[in-house]
């Protein structure tokens, strides 16, 4: 063997010198924030992460569950499931749609917070990048107001994330409902002043902003305990007034003709959406068609898992009978997608024989269409729209009493063929009562009923929620829930297990 | 060697005495003629002839001298014959394992045997089981003391889990090294990634140590302590387990070809309510909710009744009884398998070969579910010139796998074993009754309409060039070797599936490819010095680059079902995006070790390795590993020499330190990816969004294990007991784990080091061989292994920690909830500074209230469990949980009994782990009588509390415990087992000498033969969530164990 050959297989091994520890992942970084394609791309992954199932479908689920205004057949058919002894009745546990949601909500502001801290805003933009840009750190303000607005309505004192977390910062104690309203407000500004339409259509404008601070001016105003030093009630009211009626005044949005197509696929991004998420079937960002659509309506799999108490119903029947709401909220008839047979619920069946027909199913995102196939659809979230506005002008008013009322509200009866009720036309307080109600036929099940039904207090609450059920003269306990009467327990979710079992810093 | 050349030179003399002259034959243990055996007169020494190339020798023994041949050759025990009244002969020798010659292979090298300073167990195989065995880690078990191995025969191709000596790590995947010929496998927890499923559904972990082929292994070594695995540094951590595929040796080609048979059965069936029986729970239940009756009951036949739209009572019974399942019986069937193999050996002075393939066709207990694989293997060594040799392993092997039976992990009536375990059993037209997201699905649909198949091909390869120096004892080593795997997992859900009915056919579609090479340049030295000095060193460097990318793809709504998982083009949505993962990491290191005799009595070897791993940053991505071990050979001194009663006695100690980083790489960038969905657009299209996905560590560094042993080998005279023992104390520091965090973060977990471990154990191997003669032999092998793991630190702050009722100040987490959904939502285990790994904590309970008791906790009922309140505040909340049970095992042992008369054989091997307990998250709805449309365990329903017939034991129609907040004790069990893991026996079929075939063994056996065990489930070796590290001990829809009975045939030419 010559020994040049060994003196190239040494060379061949000694290359193994010079080789390479350096990582390249296939992923961006931080600066991608700084491209205005990619940094707008981000600000979809927030969207996008409202969209997630835990944010959605179960956030909805959660909300609509502690309103007090549904049952659901999810863990059984009967009225003593998990979810009806439980959230449903308004006596919360530790429960996993709750969780998901804490989390689902969490991760949006972990990825606006990202947003805020990242996005380079130059002070007076001009390019239409620089706008874009400026736009998208108002939606990442706009977005992490709107969640603790939503977290603390539900969950209380909450821990207040404004940063990443990072290996020596993964804990944080819990801030008063008081701090975070103050923070959200803030940002609900900061986002108000920021967004300027750049993103385009699909996205909400700086109106969402005014919308979202007249509602936390409203919380604050309705409790006493949340408000600033030296801020009273008539001042919050004024407050929500003026950010209320920038929307109203700015003549940006109209109520549509058809109520029930808000509902649809063929209407979305309407003249009276405010703010909307972009659902799609070719996305894959919702399941609400078949999670929500009544049981046997589509050719697949449909959970069916809301409906409304048949008192709510019959209270709303009784009140408008003639409201074309009527058809685009409830549903108790239809053909089933697999045999040709009818279904029938109540009130089609009066029977109210077994907890399964009993009850109306609620028909706002169910899957329009009945030959649909996937578990996917396309019909996007309204999350904000100018008829709760006007509903909210109307209370606003009603509160400062400065006359308006009637404007708001006469054009969201108008559209539902709906003649005023004699509530409107008494006192401050029986029209409070009655725009209150009005929210309810106007939105109920799109996400607020759960605030609204306690932005006045547990005893507002109990009186005109909670007992009304419970009292109500077709209640029969085999089929319906009974509502909690209990303050400390209806008011409020507790903190999810989850947390409490992972973060060093709150308690049991 | 001496005797041998006096027996050649002596051969000329003997033909002129007078004498009586012997002829015979020499065979090796395995039936094959032995060239080269020195045969010698006894009471002359120096009489003597050698066997030819075909085993024949022809002796004449003087007739002054004694009619005694001893036998003898390199790595055989002696043999002493009487021939005074035979003229022929045929000797089988046997080979002798205690050879002190014999050489041991180490991390990137051998040692003599003698010279072994570490702890390390060898695990040897005869084919008889080799060729039973579809996986290494079936070697494993119950053979090596301190390696537990968590497999499941049932489900062909399901994953596994090998620990040697506990747990160092909280992390969860605490695999150990696999190295194939000096290829480094680091596959064992790898799998393709989950295309995301509809609704909760969860991948099955399936195998990732396929390819290495049992019957091409001719013995593991598993390197237990640090001394021995810090050669391999920060991946020497959790031991490491070295595979030496056969090679030919220089005799006659040898054929060999085997042939196994066999059938598979489920070993245990939960025993549910029968159809009649659960249709009168099912009325019970639904007439206490305040419903109407759904059956009618005929004898035993089953008729529902129906009550129309309007619910008028009194309903109306169905003309037709309904069909009534037993479900497990329905499912279950018997799985048929076959493997056959051949393989040829041989060699010359310059060289050998060893060259096989192998089918094997298994089916499981379910009827889509099976294993199909090839496999080919190529090893050759060859001397280029006197100098330089060459060695080449080459690999192939390629496998088809089809649904491994659990089918689906997560979901609770989404999962296959869930289903079948508690489907009702009573089915009629109408399901109107029935919960409406749960309705389609019933067990039948896993076995015909879903799909879950792999393909696996992986190549395996190494080419080594040994150049001899100049200088006496040192060579150049250069080795290159590589390891390519590719897998394509397919899983698809027909119309009748529940998953499939939502979405309407729903198809996943995940690849892998992975790609790794290792370049080892090594410097060898080996040499004797006056026969007082041995040095056995070694330097070099090694470069380890392995490049991973894996894809997942789903799509939904099928225009047709037909192609099942062959066309994604039929599907119109598209729920997961085709996305490519990335994970490369590359490894350079330096290494050395000098292994030192003196005398014969004293060794010493030091090691040392310096790895740069490219998964951290700059900063932190060096790392050193050092080790020490002595050995003082004892059996050499003279004062236990004089004692005549040690053939060998080594006193061991080692210390060393190893790492350990096997986490993903990119764990301290911040990944800004894609997310898992799109968003959409104003027109019903797609966005595509981007995502912060991880929070970045760049902190990250290694896992530190320092470890000491101590240990004796021992081995009395004529190796009538042989054993070794010994203690270790090994802690880890700087955990890297994926620690969950709170999710107000936006995260769910972020990879940290934080906490250390410790594990304290003692293991014992002994072989007893009381009886050897030429007819019987007989002999025992047995381990045990005791190991406690515990944890010294956490790193997280002192909180309120509940035990029994009092608050204690103590760092502590919890691991992860085990189901997404309402059934099993609590964690069962809790990791808290100073206790045992993952400890099981909940609500401790006694019996059921009862109607006349006044101490109802706030919201119970008669005939709910009644949960001790700990702190006797009236409520069960979360500050009433406890400590509950333990799920790490006192001990795990084995052993073995292997007994040879004449021609038959017979070898058992028992495996056991004792005083561990198991979280039986099967119970919490098929022991309570939920009332729901589900099947039950018999007690549950006609145990359960009633007003007029109160139980203690089970509670009252319509108790769940879905959405509890914490486990109870009601679900652990003792999980303790002794297992008839193997029997085997063989026969050695008599063979004419004048046959071409050498040898033939025919045997049966039988796997899994019987457990003992208290626990209630199927089985009590839970492969359930194996490498999550943070779910320990839980049996969630575990599948059922199967029993394999044999037969099989090798027949050698």
């Amino acid at each position: 063997m010559k020994n040049y050959k060994i003196i190239l297989v040494m060379i061949f091994g000694l290359f193994i010198l010079s080789c390479d520890l350096d990582e390249n992942p296939i992923f961006l970084n931080v600066s991608m924030y700084e491209n205005p394609e990619s940094a707008s791309a981000a600000i979809d992954g927030i969207y996008q992460s409202l969209t997630t199932y835990n944010a959605q479908e179960r956030r909805l689920f959660v909300l609509n569950g502690f309103s007090g205004f549904f049952t659901t057949g999810k863990n059984g058919n009967n009225n003593k499931n998990t979810n009806n002894a439980n959230l449903f009745s308004l006596k919360p546990i530790y429960d996993a749609d709750s969780e998901a949601v804490w989390g689902g909500l969490y991760q949006v502001i972990a990825q606006s917070n990202s947003a805020i801290n990242n996005i380079q805003v130059v002070e007076t933009p001009t390019t239409t990048d620089e706008l874009l840009i400026e736009d998208l750190a108002g939606h990442a303000y706009f977005m992490r107001a709107w969640s603790y607005f939503s977290l603390t309505r539900l969950f209380g004192d909450i821990p207040l994330w404004l940063d990443l977390p990072d290996s020596d910062n993964l804990s944080k104690a819990r801030t008063t409902t008081k701090d975070i309203y103050a923070q959200a407000i803030v940002d609900a500004i900061k986002a108000e002043e920021l967004m300027n339409g750049s993103k385009g259509k699909g996205y909400p404008k700086q109106y969402a902003a005014n919308m979202l601070l007249a509602k936390m001016y409203m919380a604050l105003a309705t409790n006493p305990a949340l408000r600033a030093d030296g801020i009273s009630e008539a001042d919050y009211w004024k407050k929500a007034y003026d950010e209320a009626i920038k929307v109203y005044r700015s003549s940006a949005y109209t109520l549509v003709t058809d109520y029930s197509s808000l509902f649809t696929d063929d209407n979305e991004n309407s003249s009276e959406s405010i703010f909307e998420l972009q659902i799609s079937q070719d996305a894959a960002n919702s399941q609400m068609g078949r999670n929500y659509s009544p049981w046997k309506w589509k050719k697949t799999l449909a959970f069916g898992w809301f409906k409304v108490h048949a008192d709510v119903y019959d209270d709303h029947v009784a009140t408008y009978p003639n409201d074309s709401r009527i058809a685009g909220t409830y549903i108790s008839e239809w053909i089933r997608a697999d045999n040709g047979n009818t279904a029938k619920f109540y009130p089609a069946n009066a029977s109210r024989s077994s907890y399964f027909n009993a009850n109306p199913y609620f028909f706002k995102f169910a899957e329009k269409d009945q030959t649909s196939t996937t578990q996917y659809n396309s019909q996007n979230i309204i999350v904000y729209r100018y008829a709760e506005l006007l509903i909210m002008l109307a209370e606003i008013s009603n509160e400062l009493q400065n006359g308006e009322q009637m404007i708001y509200v006469q054009q969201v009866l108008d559209r539902a063929s709906a003649t005023p009720h004699a509530g409107y036309s008494g006192s401050k307080d029986d029209f409070r009562d009655a725009i209150m109600r009005e929210y309810r036929y106007e939105l109920l099940g799109e996400g607020e009923d759960s605030f609204n039904n306690r932005r006045r207090g547990f005893n507002y609450f109990l009186t005109n929620v909670i007992l009304k059920h419970n009292n109500n003269p077709g209640f029969k306990a085999s089929v319906d829930l009974t509502l909690s009467t209990d303050e400390s327990q209806a008011m409020q979710l507790p903190v999810p297990l989850i947390e409490l079992n992972t973060n060093e810093l709150i308690e049991n | 060697m001496k005797n041998l050349i006096l027996a050649l030179l002596f051969t000329p003399m003997l033909i002129f005495s007078q004498s009586k002259s012997v002829k015979g034959t020499v065979l090796d243990d395995n039936g094959i003629p032995l060239p080269g055996v020195a045969i010698l007169v006894k009471s002359s020494q120096s009489i003597g002839v050698t066997t030819d190339f075909d085993g024949n020798f022809l002796i004449e023994i003087p007739s002054d001298q004694e009619k005694t041949l001893v036998f003898t050759y390199v790595g055989f025990s002696k043999q002493e014959i009487d021939v005074s009244e035979l003229s022929e002969v045929s000797v089988r020798m046997q080979t002798d394992n205690t050879q002190l010659e014999e050489v041991v292979v180490v991390g990137y090298g051998t040692v003599l045997k003698k010279d072994v300073t570490g702890s390390l167990s060898t695990v040897k195989l005869n084919d008889e089981v080799a060729n039973q065995s579809t996986s290494i880690d079936q070697l494993l078990q119950g053979r090596a003391a301190g390696v537990q191995v968590i497999q499941n025969a049932g489900a062909p191709g399901s994953g596994i889990s090998v620990k040697i000596r506990g747990t160092n790590s909280l992390r969860g995947n605490n695999e150990p090294l696999y190295v194939v010929d000096g290829v480094i496998i680091s596959s064992a927890g790898e799998d393709v990634l989950p295309a995301g499923g509809v609704g909760n559904s969860g991948q099955e972990i399936q195998n990732g140590l396929n390819g290495i082929n049992p019957r091409d292994i001719e013995s593991m070594q598993v390197l237990k302590d640090a001394s021995a695995t810090a050669i391999y540094g920060s991946r020497g951590a959790n031991g490491v387990v070295l595979i030496t595929t056969k090679k030919g040796s220089k005799s006659k080609v040898k054929i060999s070809t085997f042939v196994t048979s066999s059938i598979r059965t489920v070993s245990k069936k939960y025993d549910v309510l029968n159809g009649p029986t659960y249709a009168e729970y099912r009325n019970e239940a639904l007439v206490l909710e305040g419903n109407n009756p759904a059956y009618q009951l005929n004898g035993n036949e089953v008729y529902r009744i129906s009550y129309g739209d309007e619910g008028d009572e009194p309903g109306t019974s169905s003309a037709q009884p309904a069909s009534v399942f037993r479900w497990q019986d329905e499912l279950f069937r018997q799985g048929f398998s076959n493997k056959v193999g051949v393989s040829a050996s041989g060699g010359s002075d310059n060289g050998d070969y060893y060259i096989s393939a192998g089918f094997d066709n298994q089916e499981g207990v379910v009827k889509n579910s099976s294993l199909k694989s090839g496999d080919l293997r190529i090893n050759l060594n060859q001397n280029l010139s006197d100098k330089l040799t060459l060695e080449a392993r080459i690999s192939a092997f390629f496998n088809d796998t089809d649904f491994a039976e659990a089918g689906d992990l997560i979901g609770a009536n989404q999962s296959f074993i869930r289903n079948v375990i508690a489907f009702r059993p009573v089915i009629s037209e109408e399901v109107d009754e029935l919960n409406e997201d749960l309705e389609a699905s019933n067990p039948y649909s896993w076995v015909d309409d879903f799909y879950d198949q792999s393909k696996e091909k992986r190549y395996i390869g190494s080419l080594g060039l040994t150049y001899k120096l100049p200088v006496k004892g040192l060579s150049y080593q250069i080795k290159a070797g590589g390891n390519v795997r590719t897998k394509d997992r397919r899983r698809f859900y027909g119309l009748t599936t529940y998953q499939g009915s939502t979405a309407n056919g729903a198809l996943q579609m995940s690849t892998l490819n992975t790609n790794s090479y290792q370049i080892n340049n090594f410097l060898k030295f080996n040499r004797s010095f006056d026969n007082k000095h041995r040095i056995n060193a070694l330097l070099g460097t090694t470069y380890d680059v392995r490049k991973v990318e894996s894809s997942i793809y789903a799509v939904e709504d099928f225009v047709t079902p037909e192609f099942t998982t062959q066309q994604p083009f039929l599907g119109s949505t598209i729920s997961q995006p085709l996305r490519l993962v990335k994970s490369d990491q590359q490894i350079f290191s330096f290494l050395g070790r000098v292994n030192y005799t003196f005398n014969n009595k004293y060794i010493a070897t030091v090691s040392f390795r310096r790895d740069g791993v490219s998964k951290f940053a700059e900063d932190n991505r060096f790392g050193n590993f050092p080790s020490l071990a002595l050995a003082w050979r004892m059996e050499n001194e003279s004062f236990i020499n004089d004692l005549d009663l040690f053939e060998d006695l080594k006193l061991r100690a080692g210390w060393g330190q190893i790492g350990n980083h096997g986490i993903g790489p990119y764990g301290t960038l911040s990944d800004y990816g894609v997310s898992d969905n799109l968003y959409g657009n104003t027109s019903n299209g797609t966005k595509v969004p981007l995502k912060l996905n991880n929070i970045a560590n760049p902190n990250l560094t290694w896992e530190k294990t320092e470890q000491i042993n101590f240990g004796l080998d021992f081995s009395l005279k004529n190796n009538l007991i042989s054993g070794s023992v010994d203690v270790y104390d090994k802690t880890t520091k700087d955990l890297l784990q994926n620690s969950p965090i709170p999710t107000s973060s936006g995260f769910t977990s972020i990879l940290i080091n934080r906490g250390s471990v410790s594990n304290k154990g003692f293991e014992l191997a002994l072989d007893i061989a009381p009886i050897s003669s030429e007819d019987v032999e007989l002999s025992f092998g047995a381990n045990i292994a005791f190991n406690k793991t515990k944890i010294e630190e956490l790193g997280i702050p002192n909180n309120d920690f509940y035990i029994n009722g009092v608050a204690q100040k103590r760092s502590f987490y919890f691991g992860q909830n085990i189901s997404r959904g309402n059934i099993f939502k609590a964690p069962a285990n809790v990791f808290v500074e100073g206790e045992e790994s993952s400890l099981f904590y909940g609500f401790q309970t006694n019996g059921i209230y009862q109607t006349e008791d006044t101490d109802l906790a706030e919201g119970a009922v008669a005939g709910d469990v009644r949960i001790i309140d700990q702190n006797e505040d009236g409520k069960i909340d979360l500050n009433d949980r406890t400590f509950i049970g333990n799920p790490n095992p006192d001990f795990v042992y084995g052993f073995n009994i292997s007994l040879r008369i004449k021609r038959i054989t017979a070898r058992l091997l028992f495996n056991g782990v004792q005083g561990n307990d198991i979280a039986n998250g099967n119970l919490l709805q098929l022991d309570n009588a939920e009332g729901i449309i589900t099947n039950i365990l018999p007690n549950a329903y006609i145990n359960a509390w009633r007003p007029e017939a109160q139980s203690n034991t089970h509670p009252r129609i319509g108790f769940t415990t879905n959405g509890r907040v914490a486990i109870s004790d009601r679900i652990i069990e003792d999980g303790s087992y002794l297992r008839l893991n193997n029997m085997t026996v063989g026969f050695d079929v008599p063979i004419s000498e004048s046959s071409v075939i050498d040898k033939m063994n025919l045997y049966i056996a039988g796997q899994n033969l019987f457990t003992l065990t208290n626990y209630s489930g199927y089985d009590p070796e839970i492969s359930n969530f194996l490498y999550t590290g943070l779910i320990n001990g839980v049996d969630w829809n575990g599948p059922p164990n199967a029993r394999t009975i044999l037969l099989g045939l090798n027949v050698n030419f």
